[in-house]
């Protein structure tokens, strides 16, 4: 019972630490695009942008026609369960380092969301730092680190 | 005790009273009537009289009423349009000399020949024949060509000097290009009523800046209209969440999409954490949050003389028509009207003084708004 808190508790820092990474992720991508238009971006703008991000878009609910919830953790929190849910039971066949093996899991959720979402609102991303190949493969590595963080505390825990 | 209750209990009575008879006297002072119902997703209006109504439907097609009845075929020879996402069969505008050369021009999204992914903006104009559009040109095509189906802008002005502006969104994804001259997203384009480039365009002679272009940094523009004298260009766009603005467009100025907005992301995020930039227009209102400004018209007719020389903004959401007073380039007041009928698509001015609303729906309507008296 203690394992399975222990285990849901690592699931939603999990799930935090890819919002913030994504969040992190689109502050970049907007600041240095605005920088390059000479923009005055300073590190207290940086600061204040990341902080700004992560909290908005962590609590902003989704646009209208879609269900009034957190707009991001919740599509990576379903996107989690459903791939670390096959990762368990592939674990069981595979031997592979849990780390590795959930990182994979992570990654190929944010995979998903950068690849799908614009199918489901006519060519747009959501996400505007999923804009360029370039913004995708960093979205998939933010979520490939938060496989690897939530992997390698289920080693370290025996959990 | 007793008798402070009965004093309050009266004064809420009284004060319910006044509200209610100020509220019916001001439902009073219009109405609404039916023009057409049955209209899908009604979008540009034109008017060849004040009983002869063309509009645009964004499946495609382009619709006539009249005599307060609406035609059941579509007027023929109407270039096939893109229906999808915010894309369709558009703006339209008359030529100004209609009546002698018949030239009526449409905005629309269109999907290339070459590469079935991608879709632009296109103007045409044509000749409006008795029920068939005739000798259609393409006028203006938005390059480069987008993957997305959102953010066509598409509407259109003639000025006064003959020349006609048009409207051309960010495309959503290429939020960005707003900010280079090199191509068309983002932009208020300037053409001559033939499509030919003018030759006092701010930008005709910089180097790798697309010629047509008017002004630059805007989102997505659905209202443009010009002032009874046309000595003023009003053009509204979409912000994202919050945001939305009203400008006064001038030749050559940056309006600072996306580097300063008011709005944010969809998804939370920031866009710019910029308000404002010295070289960059700040709009003469805006909105947090969002109305969704979805058309507009200068009103300058005689049947509401309180409400002339405002401008009329029909918002999508929460679905009303906002009436703007402007006093020396500055939006001084704000009234919202028209709250009863759900999304509203466009205002337009119609020649007998009346507004005429089309409802966003895909059984839309048209709807005039009289003096009640």
């Amino acid at each position: 019972m203690i394992s399975r808190i222990i285990k849901i508790g690592f699931l939603f820092l999990t799930i935090l630490l890819i919002s913030f990474l994504v969040g992190a992720q689109t502050t970049l991508s907007n600041l240095i695009w605005l920088l390059s238009v000479d923009m005055p971006v300073t590190f207290t703008v940086l600061i204040s942008s990341v902080y700004h991000d992560f909290v908005l878009m962590t609590l902003t609910s989704a646009p209208p026609p879609l269900p009034p919830l957190p707009f991001l953790p919740v599509i990576i929190a379903i996107g989690l369960v459903v791939s670390f849910g096959v990762t368990w039971i592939v674990l069981r066949w595979i031997k592979i380092q849990k780390k590795y093996a959930y990182g994979i899991a992570a990654a190929t959720t944010l995979v998903f969301i950068v690849y799908l979402m614009p199918l489901l609102f006519f060519g747009v991303d959501m996400l505007a730092g999923a804009r360029t190949p370039i913004g995708k493969i960093s979205l998939i590595i933010c979520g490939y680190l938060g496989g690897h963080f939530f992997g390698s505390r289920l080693s370290k825990g025996e959990v | 005790m007793k008798k402070q209750f009965l004093k309050i209990s009266l004064l809420t009575i009284i004060s319910f009273i006044c509200f209610s008879l100020y509220a019916n006297h001001h439902e009073k002072a219009y109405k609404f009537e039916t023009i057409a119902e049955g209209l899908s997703f009604p979008w540009g209006i034109a008017f060849l009289s004040n009983d002869e109504i063309l509009v645009t439907e964004k499946t495609g097609q382009l619709r006539i009423i009249q005599d307060g009845k609406l035609l059941e075929d579509p007027i023929t020879g109407v270039p096939d349009s893109l229906f999808r996402g915010q894309g369709g069969l558009e703006g339209i505008v008359l030529h100004p000399n209609f009546a002698n050369n018949k030239y009526l021009y449409l905005s629309f999204s269109e999907t290339d020949a070459d590469n079935k992914k991608t879709n632009t903006l296109r103007v045409v104009r044509g000749k409006l024949e008795g029920q068939s559009l005739t000798n259609v040109e393409t006028i203006f095509r938005a390059s480069p060509s987008r993957k997305t189906a959102n953010h066509y802008g598409a509407k259109m002005v003639f000025l006064k000097d003959g020349t006609l502006l048009i409207t051309s969104g960010d495309g959503f994804s290429y939020r960005e290009e707003a900010q280079k001259l090199d191509n068309h997203f983002g932009k208020v384009i300037r053409v001559n009523d033939d499509g030919s480039i003018p030759a006092d365009n701010p930008f005709v002679s910089t180097p790798g800046a697309k010629p047509e272009i008017w002004s630059y940094g805007h989102r997505n523009l659905q209202g443009i209209v010009i002032n009874s004298d046309g000595s003023v260009v009003y053009e509204h766009e979409h912000g994202p969440r919050g945001g939305d603005e009203l400008n006064i467009v001038q030749k050559g100025k940056n309006y600072g999409w996306p580097a300063i907005t008011y709005g944010i992301d969809y998804s939370g995020a920031l866009i710019s954490p910029f308000k404002e930039k010295e070289g960059m227009e700040q709009p003469i209102k805006y909105w947090v949050p969002s109305i969704a400004p979805s058309g507009m018209t200068f009103y300058d007719g005689d049947l509401f003389p309180a409400w002339k020389g405002n401008l009329f903004i029909s918002a999508l959401v929460p679905g009303d028509v906002r009436r703007v007073s402007i006093e020396g380039g500055i939006a001084v007041d704000e009234e919202t009207l028209f709250d009863t009928l759900g999304r509203i698509r466009n205002v337009v001015s119609a020649p007998d003084g009346s507004l005429v609303l089309a409802t966003d729906s895909p059984k839309g309507k048209l709807i005039r708004v009289v003096p009640n008296n």
